[in-house]
């Protein structure tokens, strides 16, 4: 099994159209599974033609006071550490504020009446599908929660587990933008990095943090996608200067074309439309997939 | 008083900092003090796009979690916190419980369910606070959280705080993308939200869930239609589905781009475009209509 995570730290420069084309291209020979984290607003799914079900809720701790045992003596309220239970004494109550609360059960360890109950608080969901030779599993957090992390961590194991069982040949990431412990967790997973940017100034500036959190992980393959090149007005100077001082010699370039973002923004695989002038790029980022 | 604007968005890369430095620069230009923001502390960009940093103000280190130490002298190897940990941060070692950084929120329940009082808790460096002043002289409050980093959320309450005390007229927040713990940490209690849409329907599925998300907050919204020429019938229909007022709608040029790579905000690199133009009329409105 090989694994294969998409990210690059900035938003918007082509994680995804390169995650899906790549997943699709994969498919064709191969079993292949397409990993969405990007659980604040996944996306990957709405390029495929896929019937998603969802398979599991995520959750996390929540506390249930028993007002009949509860003392009011206070220690759940002291030892909180976000400040999720407030003592009220006038009102003989204590007051439960689900947005602060992270879930730890301090509150019903330190409890010397037993009167805190565990209780279930949904904070997302993991969905599956399938097309074709596409196997599809996407994280979500629930609109209102805070946990994002906690949701990518979850529907990771999950799928590395799904991928073991059913035997899937590739497994392809979709990340986030960003470098949270939830991409890390993910990188440190991959076998193969694909590096997704631009060639702006925005964009370079966030791949290098990327790489920062990369020099920790070892035995890495990575490949750099310098997606939308040839945008006027790029910052190519700067990009060659940073490509120059990178060290990373496997480079690809997706050329940019006006008309493709239109064609993307209607949810279509845009190998399937523009295979002729992509070819060569995902050829190359195929040719990296596979063992080189 | 001091007014808080957020610009945000559900999906990345929309123009949430294009958008952020432009309204930061059009304010500072009407005379405004401004402060600005950089909510996205794991991709800080705001202020590069107010022409880089001409001058750091103050850089302090933020400290917003805490780790456990065992002392492995006094572990007995009950396991108990290894059960009572709701992150599943600590593992069975030889000596007793291992802690993995990366999934420890730093809440302390090991410490407290331990028998014998063999895990302590330390704060730990979570990212850095930086105030810079922009070569725009608009200063930019911005954190910089460590790699692989978590608790963004604190973070940004912390910027916003320190931003406050700063005595200005507006405080433009640039958000993180997505609708998580940073995100809410940026739009909680602002006077007004502005979500950043591009016509896509990825774009517009985020802007969806933030909205339900800045409902939730009771927090002000509105939008601003980014690229919308990239897929104009798209915008349209955006503009017919979605529940919240369209402050205006901007094109998309190479311009854009040019700005950024000059690192000059676009209000300042075209004044005369067709962009700058609407985007003064939609600052305007902001400023004179709805703050």
């Amino acid at each position: 099994m090989k694994i294969i995570s998409v990210t690059g730290g900035k938003g918007g420069t082509g994680k995804t159209l390169v995650a899906t084309n790549l997943a699709w291209l994969l498919s064709r020979k191969k079993k292949t599974m397409l990993v969405d984290i990007d659980v604040d607003n996944p996306c990957t799914y709405t390029f495929f033609n896929v019937h998603l079900t969802k398979t599991r809720s995520i959750v996390r701790f929540k506390p249930i006071i028993d007002k009949e045992k509860c003392t009011l003596c206070g220690k759940c309220t002291a030892t909180c550490p976000t400040h999720a239970l407030i003592l009220i004494p006038k009102k003989n109550d204590i007051l439960y504020i689900p947005s602060l609360c992270e879930g730890c059960a301090l509150c019903y360890y330190v409890c010397p009446e037993q009167a805190i109950l565990e209780g279930k608080d949904e904070i997302g969901y993991i969905y599956e599908g399938q097309e074709d030779n596409i196997y599809l599993i996407v994280g979500e957090l629930k609109v209102g929660q805070r946990a994002s992390i906690k949701v990518m961590l979850e529907t990771l194991s999950h799928s590395m587990e799904r991928a073991k069982e059913y035997q899937y040949e590739y497994v392809v990431i979709d990340t986030p933008p960003g470098t949270s412990s939830g991409i890390y967790r993910a990188l440190s997973l991959s076998n193969k990095i694909i590096l997704v940017t631009e060639p702006t100034t925005l964009g370079i500036h966030d791949l290098k943090r990327m790489l920062r959190l990369l020099k920790d992980l070892k035995d890495k393959e990575i490949i750099m996608v310098v997606n939308k090149y040839g945008i006027r007005g790029g910052a190519y100077e700067e990009l060659s200067s940073f490509i120059k001082g990178c060290k990373l010699d496997n480079i690809v370039y997706i050329p940019y074309d006006a008309e493709m973002p239109k064609h993307y923004a209607k949810g279509k695989i845009i190998v399937k439309k523009y295979g002729d002038k992509l070819t060569k790029a995902f050829n190359e980022i195929l040719r990296f997939a596979h063992d080189c | 008083m001091t007014k808080e604007i957020a610009i945000a968005s559900g999906k990345g890369g929309t123009g949430k900092t294009f958008i952020a430095s432009n309204l930061s620069f059009f304010l500072h230009d009407q005379g405004m003090k401004v402060v600005a923001v950089d909510a996205d502390v794991e991709a800080p960009d705001l202020v590069l796009a107010l022409g880089g940093i001409k001058k750091v103000i103050e850089s302090s280190s933020f400290y917003g979690s805490q780790l456990p130490r065992v002392d492995y002298n006094k572990c007995i190897k009950c396991w108990r916190c290894i059960e009572a940990c709701k992150f599943n941060a600590l593992l069975k070692g030889e000596n007793g419980p291992i802690v993995l950084h990366e999934l420890c929120e730093g809440l302390g329940t090991c410490a407290i369910v331990c028998p014998v009082k063999a895990i302590s808790f330390e704060e730990v460096k979570t990212g850095d606070l930086i105030i810079a002043l922009s070569k725009e002289d608009i200063p930019v409050v911005m954190g910089e959280l460590e790699l692989g980093g978590e608790n963004s959320g604190r973070l940004v309450y912390e910027l916003r705080k320190r931003a406050r005390t700063m005595q200005c007229d507006f405080i433009v927040i640039d958000s993180a993308p997505g609708i998580g713990c940073p995100v809410i940490s940026s739009i909680v209690g602002v006077d007004v939200l502005i979500i950043v849409i591009e016509p896509t329907p990825q774009s517009l599925k985020g802007a969806f869930r933030l909205l339900e998300v800045a409902k939730s907050l009771d927090v002000r919204t509105y939008a601003i239609l980014n690229k919308y020429d990239i897929n104009p019938s798209f915008a349209r229909e955006i503009e017919k589905s979605i529940d919240v007022d369209i402050l205006g709608r901007i094109a998309y040029n190479d311009s854009v781009i040019e700005a950024y790579t000059s690192m000059v905000p676009l209000l300042k690199f075209k004044p005369e475009s067709e962009i700058a133009w609407e985007l003064r009329k939609i600052f305007k409105v902001i400023l004179e209509e709805i703050i």
